[in-house]
């Protein structure tokens, strides 16, 4: 019996469950891992990738207003560096800090297409997005927004798919009460060694658990005996211990 | 040869034609006292005619549009198409206060064809909506006044010497507007065949050599050297409205006949624009300036009415606006568009008209490059330039070192107990030569909320400087 079975399997006039989301075209995300966690083994081509973390305090940790997801770069560094078109541009709207641009430079991004924009206001953040977008003229976008209703999202995607984009967008975890009509929507929980990647809604896949992602270039958790620390009142945090 | 073109009634009909006014009486006035100077066509057929009195024009048709007469802006009207023709004929003269003359003959060659010249002309012509007729001859005067005495509208006399001479013959010298024109009616000479039929010393003795060289210039016998218009160094052009205009709305429709204007002129003279003001002119409040930047030396129409547009949007009008003007103070020359040869480098061409079109809505202090420069300070490695500018300058030693990606303007000071160092210290220690000098350990830390940071204790304390 059980032969019989995976002789049906192997049989190209039965449909398999799996076979349709390989249609889609992907590109891949750089972490093999990963890869094989999403549907279409890797970013959807074009389209709105929503990525859901929690919020962040930029500076001062009592400023709670600037709170914001900042997302984790790392994971998008290996796309803006491998998804380069020279007739494309590739934007950072409004990120909560200002690039650096050594980093950048140094994960093989091309800085003469790398283009930061700054945008105060919601609406003037959703202009930039949606103008850029059904422009054609940008191959990547990081964008980070405080809220997001459904038909906007819905737009943004549009916009996306006409302009062959892919959007990365940064929302708080406030957002996960809509349903958004978007490629992905992935939740990011940051760790020491990497970070929890939760898929919360997929275009043609299949749910799937967690997945903990290690992502390079992290330190060890624990810093090797025999560095030096600069003052002793480090010491007394009580987390480096030095042989001194 | 040459082409005489007159534009007829033109201060009339180049003002409505920029105000939907089509189908409506209209009548230009002006003098002491104020006389009707020119009416169209549905004027006409309601009694109105030129030399009337204001008041009687008014009283025989009740909905006349009336437009005031401006001379200074006629010439610039007659300049604005003496720039057009420039694209039909390099030598082109001016004859206040409508007719052009274009030397043709030279042109030919270039547009295959006194045929083909003509048809394109005449398409152009069309497309102004402006009433014309034309005339060809041999002589720039002949031209002019077989032009200015031609009898239908939109049709250009023939080229044939023969018969143009023969055109000329039965024009009376009322017409021609020579002073001598009531003297030698009053001797039976009325036309100019019997004029030419006199001997011309005999002429000359009796009229003065003043005629005598003019109707040499007119048959060719005498050369009429003339100055030949050039073309300004800058763009300037001004419309005024005929109803004052409170909505951005409104303004769309004059602005876009102006841009393809605009655009048209030059593509004709392979030019562009760096950037274009639009002066919107009020009545007691000081003139809006709205500034437009292209991507680059811009010269198509559609580029700068997108890019107004956007300004449009943003603009808020306080008082309704009464003239437009149009200024464009640096022409530059086309640059032509070339592909690369090796990939690389930032986007151009249409990629610009995006940057350009953003930095025309947030404002271009606003949409940066970044450039990585060979630094160890990290307020100084990254350095913000113009878009599509960025690059990559740093020296090898230096990119092995790993850096955050977002860098607070302004180091917070924390509490040292609230993170982890995982990794450190890196020394920077530099800049003593400058203001900025800078002595610090970084380390990269995880902070409470689990993300990796990068931290510095310098003699100030404890500092959150980045985000990884």
């Amino acid at each position: 019996m059980t032969a019989n079975v995976s002789g049906l399997l192997t049989r190209s006039d039965i449909w398999l469950g799996r076979q349709w989301q390989h249609d889609n075209q992907s590109i891949s995300s750089g972490f093999t891992r990963l890869d094989q966690h999403l549907a279409g083994q890797g970013w959807p081509q074009h389209g709105v990738v929503e990525l859901v973390g929690p919020m962040q305090t930029m500076g001062m940790a009592d400023d709670v207003d600037a709170a914001v997801s900042l997302g984790l770069t790392d994971l998008l560094l290996p796309v803006l560096a491998a998804h380069q078109d020279s007739e494309r541009w590739q934007l950072c709207v409004a990120p909560p800090a200002p690039p650096h641009a050594p980093a950048w430079a140094a994960a093989g991004v091309d800085l003469a297409r790398f283009v930061w924009v700054e945008a105060e206001c919601r609406k003037e953040r959703l202009w930039t997005l949606e103008h850029s977008l059904n422009s054609g003229r940008c191959s990547v976008i990081l964008a980070w927004l405080d809220s997001l209703s459904a038909s906007e999202a819905r737009r943004l995607q549009l916009a996306a798919q006409k302009g062959q984009c892919l959007l990365f967008l940064h929302l708080p975890e406030s957002v996960l009460a809509e349903h958004h009509a978007v490629a992905l929507r992935l939740g990011l929980v940051p760790e020491s060694q990497g970070c929890t990647v939760q898929l919360i809604k997929q275009r043609g896949g299949w749910p799937q658990p967690d997945l903990a992602l290690a992502l390079p270039h992290r330190p060890e958790r624990v810093p090797r005996p025999g560095m030096a620390l600069p003052q002793k009142s480090a010491s007394a945090a009580g987390v480096v211990q030095g042989p001194w | 040869m040459l082409l005489g073109l007159q534009f007829v009634d033109l201060s009339l009909h180049h003002r409505a034609r920029g105000q939907q006014l089509a189908g409506q009486p209209i009548a230009l006035f002006g003098g002491h006292p104020l006389k009707v100077l020119q009416c169209n066509d549905e004027a006409a057929q309601q009694g109105v005619a030129v030399g009337q009195k204001l008041a009687t024009a008014t009283a025989l048709c009740d909905a006349l549009v009336l437009l005031q007469g401006d001379d200074g802006e006629d010439r610039a009207t007659l300049e604005t198409l003496a720039e057009w023709a420039y694209g039909f004929s390099a030598q082109v003269h001016l004859v206040a206060p409508d007719t052009l003359v274009l030397e043709v003959s030279s042109m030919l060659r270039l547009f295959d064809g006194l045929d083909n010249w003509l048809a394109q002309l005449k398409a152009d012509l069309i497309r102004h909506g402006l009433p014309w007729r034309g005339a060809l001859a041999q002589t720039p005067l002949a031209a002019q006044c077989l032009a200015q005495n031609g009898t239908a509208l939109a049709q250009i006399a023939p080229a044939d010497p023969a018969l143009s001479q023969a055109a000329l013959h039965p024009l009376s010298l009322a017409q021609l507007q020579r002073p001598e024109a009531a003297r030698l009616a009053s001797m039976g000479i009325q036309t100019l065949a019997q004029l030419m039929a006199l001997p011309r010393s005999e002429l000359g003795r009796r009229s003065g050599a003043d005629l005598l060289l003019w109707l040499q210039r007119l048959l060719g016998e005498r050369p009429d050297p003339r100055g030949y218009f050039q073309p300004p160094k800058h763009y300037r052009r001004k419309l005024v409205l005929l109803e004052e205009i409170e909505h951005l709305q409104g303004l769309r429709f004059p602005l876009k006949r102006l841009f393809a204007e605009l655009g048209d002129l030059l593509r004709r003279r392979q030019l562009a624009l760096p950037q274009l003001d639009i002066l919107l002119h009020h009545r007691h409040r000081p003139t809006t300036v709205v500034s437009l930047r292209g991507a680059g030396n811009e010269h198509r129409s559609e580029a700068w009415m997108a890019l107004c547009q956007l300004k449009l949007e943003r603009l808020v009008l306080f008082e309704p606006v009464m003239e437009l003007e149009l200024v464009g103070e640096r022409l530059q020359p086309q640059q032509v568009h070339s592909e690369r040869l090796f990939a690389g480098g930032a986007p151009d061409g249409q990629a610009q008209d995006l940057l350009a079109q953003l930095a025309a809505r947030l404002g271009e202090e606003r949409i940066h490059g970044l450039q990585a420069v060979g630094e160890h300070r990290p307020e100084y490695a990254s350095r913000v330039v113009a878009p599509g500018q960025g690059q990559d300058s740093r020296q090898s030693v230096i990119t092995t070192l790993q850096r955050p990606c977002w860098l607070l303007t302004q180091p917070q000071p924390v509490s040292r107990t609230d993170y982890q160092l995982l990794r450190g210290p890196e020394r920077i220690e530099s800049g003593w030569w400058q203001a900025g000098a800078i002595a610090r350990d970084y380390f990269q830390a995880q902070c409470p909320q689990g993300r990796l940071c990068w931290l510095f204790h310098s003699s100030d304390g404890w500092f959150l400087h980045g985000w990884f």
